[in-house]
């Protein structure tokens, strides 16, 4: 740290000092670094000091400077607001569940699973969907209507919509949504939509696969520009059921706008690593669950493999695959860890685990879903760092059993770009 | 360090006029220092004149140069193997530096502007940690209070703010 150009005292210069305080004019290049110190959430506050203070913390050199040194992602909670409903408060959280800022936000919003410049946040059983900035709370509502061509048949009300947000290679921004009708006439559409100011928002109809795919946020990711889908097993329209893989993945393509070739999943190239009765050393007679969520880690597809038993002496694991090589269908398990469930509580089991996001020094985010027993009462959502190079799973991070969804954002809060510019382009 | 090193000292004088003399080598922490060493200067009797820094100033700088020198000897004189000894040292001086930049907002100043114009990286570090501190968690109000200074927005420039980060005056963050 070589601080040698001083001597421009910064608030001096603006004359804002006022000569009969105690005159702490800190010289441009100590403030800079003082600041530099200050978590988001104090210099978003910090910023209303003085003219100089906030140029200083707009700055992109500052706000490069502070990204380095406080790092890592933040965690973004839907938590439901009953007083107000419907109306939901979007919480951004360091990764201590220290809340760093709130938004209040229209509409029984589920935050999703990414982490992009801009989060999306949809509302379950229906086709509603919006970006939000999370620096500046802006929201944009992408277009309640259906494609051309779908609506020639159909209406929108006749489907859940489920919201894939996401960058081409090509570096486009565009979301992807599915449309099912569960109830009528089991049918599942696909309609794109993509961000820029040269024409307005519109969704657009894309193909259909002859079977569904799975719509809840973990069974899907983006990787390098395409959607990855774990399948529902179920036909789409009247068809019989196809007979496949469960971890077959559907792949969409959001630059060509168009499906590539079903991918083999890890569990079915590698039945022999996936014997249960390898993995138990004693006959048990237990229920067990398999669950198989999606993420996308540094580029990577990433198949996390939960595997739960019905019991509080059997400790459930996870074995997290990844794609090697998506060409020739290469998996690789490169870890398997037990969840640690110290936390059984009575009426509680683990219904889902995913790896959600890999930090800079290479820990890996696990996201632990814990399902409940008693109607009526919310899953929980454990977060947990998993560090590879001790194997050691680290004590919950965040346990908010009213937090509804989670989410992440690696973005800067100090920045107003982030994401900024494309929200300016939504009428 | 060599036993048979022979021992040099520094002498470094204050703006009002004060003399601290102290191991060269502990004054090489200051990049100011090397700099005028590196040059063949400074090593006089005369000493090496420090402006704009007060004796007042200057003696805790100098305390702090000295810590962080015998420290640094110290660790270099230890068996490599003994990490436990390492870490515990470690956490004894980090104590003291906490201890040692325990000031009010005045002194602190003043250390932190000597630090930087001496270039001494570890003790700029120290008062800007120890100066953000004091800034957590208060308002902009308070701490133009506290700082002295003075709220040069226009009104259209607050309602931009306002507009650009609506959460920052709520109640509720």
């Amino acid at each position: 740290m070589a601080l040698r150009n001083q001597h421009s005292s910064l608030c001096g210069e603006t004359g804002t000092a006022l000569p009969a305080a105690v005159s702490v004019a800190l010289p441009s290049d100590v403030l800079f670094e003082v600041l530099l110190r200050l978590t988001a959430k104090d210099l978003c506050r910090l910023r209303a000091v003085c003219r100089t203070w906030s140029a200083l913390t707009f700055d992109p050199t500052f706000v490069a400077a502070h990204a380095t040194r406080h790092p890592g992602p933040l965690l973004v909670g839907g938590v439901l607001d009953f007083q107000s409903f419907p109306s939901v408060d979007i919480l951004l959280m360091d990764l201590s569940g220290n809340v760093v800022k709130r938004i209040r936000h229209a509409g029984t919003h589920l935050v999703l699973p990414t982490h992009h410049d801009l989060l999306c946040v949809t509302e379950a059983y229906s086709c509603k969907a919006s970006l939000l900035n999370p620096v500046t709370g802006a929201v944009c509502a992408l277009p309640e209507t259906l494609s051309r061509i779908h609506a020639r048949r159909r209406v929108l009300s006749d489907f859940d919509g489920s919201f894939y947000y996401g960058r081409d290679s090509s570096g486009v921004c565009k979301v992807l949504r599915s449309l099912t009708d569960y109830n009528q006439r089991l049918e599942q559409f696909f309609e794109v939509l993509t961000l820029n100011a040269s024409s307005p928002m519109q969704w657009w109809e894309a193909d259909s696969l002859p079977m569904f795919v799975r719509t809840e946020p973990t069974s899907s990711a983006i990787v390098k520009g395409v959607v990855y889908f774990l399948l529902d097993g179920r036909a789409n329209g009247p068809n019989d059921p196809p007979e496949l893989e469960i971890d077959l993945l559907a792949r969409f393509d959001l630059k060509t706008e168009e499906w590539l070739p079903f991918l083999r999943g890890p569990v079915s190239c590698h039945p022999e690593l996936s014997e249960i009765d390898d993995i138990l050393n004693e006959p048990y007679v237990l229920v067990v669950d398999e669950h198989l969520a999606l993420s996308e880690l540094n580029d990577v597809l990433v198949v996390a493999q939960h595997t739960g038993f019905r019991s509080t002496t059997r400790d459930s694991f996870l074995d997290l695959w990844y794609l090697v090589d998506s060409e020739k269908c290469l998996w690789e398990r490169k870890y398997r860890f037990d969840l640690e469930l110290s936390i059984h509580e009575d009426g509680c089991y683990f219904a889902k685990a995913h790896a959600s996001l890999i930090l800079d020094d290479g820990r890996i985010l696990i996201c632990i879903y814990v399902g409940s027993n008693f109607p009526g009462q919310y899953t929980r959502r454990v977060v947990r760092l998993y560090d590879p190079e001790t194997q050691t799973l680290s004590s919950d991070l965040v346990d908010v059993r009213n937090v509804h969804s989670i989410g992440f954002y690696k973005g800067s809060l100090l920045s107003l770009q982030n994401g900024g510019r494309l929200l300016s382009l939504c009428p | 360090m060599a036993a048979g090193k022979p021992v040099v000292m520094v002498t470094l004088v204050s703006s009002d006029g004060q003399s601290f003399q102290l191991l060269e080598e502990a004054a090489l922490l200051s990049a100011m220092v090397r700099d005028t060493i590196q040059i063949g200067q400074g090593r006089g009797p005369a000493g090496i004149p420090i402006r704009n820094i007060t004796g007042q100033t200057l003696s805790m700088v100098v305390v702090y140069c000295n810590k962080h020198y015998t420290a640094a000897a110290a660790a270099d004189g230890d068996d490599a193997a003994d990490e436990e000894k390492k870490v515990a040292n470690k956490k004894q001086l980090r104590e003291w530096d906490e201890q040692f930049i325990n000031l009010e907002q005045d002194k602190l100043y003043d250390i932190l502007v000597a630090a930087n114009n001496l270039g001494i990286d570890g003790l700029v570090d120290l008062c800007c940690w120890r100066f953000a501190d004091m800034m957590k968690g208060k308002s902009a109000s308070e701490i133009r209070v506290k700082l002295g200074i003075r709220d040069d927005f226009t009104s259209e420039q607050r309602a931009q703010i306002e507009k650009d980060s609506p959460w920052v005056w709520s109640r509720t963050t």
